[in-house]
């Protein structure tokens, strides 16, 4: 099992209710592939840097996922045949994996969704104080702690 | 004419914000991440060129991890790869 980030583009004129059944339809075939989705994090609808299929914003999601290699091929072929995905990457982040400390990490992610204000309450991130302003001007953050890599997970409303 | 040369030179140097010293080193908040286009544009040119090391003063190994960062980027549109002359 390695542990994977897969973000893609999907287009960002399709009403929402669209974008998130797309969403959940990926993230649900990833457990059918046998992999793990540790995150789903919703970047939303951003200005692309240079045209794709002639749309100029794209809506992304990024997947953190733990998985075997055919689950990537699997991904990555299904994103072909979508016209809506305008662009996928998949970067490998780790080669083997601790099933344990993944099991903590998906309890703690899923803690942190219930939770609003987690990230202004959480310790060590003095330069984050407002996440709601930065949600809005999509400034991305800086990073946190080595280990987690991984930009902190953020509910986007869309828009920009 | 000698005068005026050396000037220009000045200007273009304050355009990159030389630095004697890699930044990712020296600064441990500073993380080269290709999911984050704030950070990776102040090394890449206005033309969305990478700017050679030379300038920016980045060590080797950052350099070359900051590379790879800005041509993923690049690959989902996060990044451009040439911006043209309007
Ligand atoms: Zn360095």
């Amino acid at each position: 099992m390695k542990r994977y980030d897969i973000i893609f583009i999907i287009q960002a004129d399709l009403p929402r209710e669209e974008i998130e059944s797309l969403i959940e339809n990926y993230r649900s075939s990833v457990g059918d592939l046998k992999g793990i989705p540790i995150k789903v994090e919703k970047w939303g609808a951003k200005r692309l840097a240079y045209r794709v299929n002639k749309q100029i914003r794209g809506f992304y999601v990024l997947f953190d996922v733990v998985g075997e290699p055919a689950l990537v091929g699997e991904l990555e072929r299904r994103f072909k045949y979508d016209d809506k995905i305008l662009r996928y990457l998949t970067v490998r982040k780790a080669d083997s994996v601790d099933l344990k400390e993944i099991e903590k990490e998906i309890a703690g992610t899923k803690e942190e969704k219930t939770e609003e204000a987690r990230e202004a309450a959480e310790p060590g991130e003095a330069e984050k104080e407002n996440p709601r302003a930065e949600d809005s001007n999509r400034k991305r953050p800086g990073r946190k702690k080595a280990s987690e890599e991984a930009k902190p997970s953020e509910a986007t409303t869309g828009a920009e | 004419m000698a005068y005026t040369r050396s000037s220009e030179k000045r200007q273009e140097r304050r355009v990159y914000h030389r630095r004697k010293v890699c930044r990712f080193c020296t600064d441990s908040n500073m993380k080269i991440d290709y999911k984050d286009p704030g950070t990776l544009k102040y090394f890449v040119s206005e033309r969305g060129k990478i700017i050679p090391r030379r300038i920016t003063g980045n060590c080797a190994g950052h350099q070359r991890e900051l590379t790879i960062a800005v041509k993923r980027a690049r690959a989902i549109a996060l990044l451009p790869f040439a911006v043209s002359e309007s």
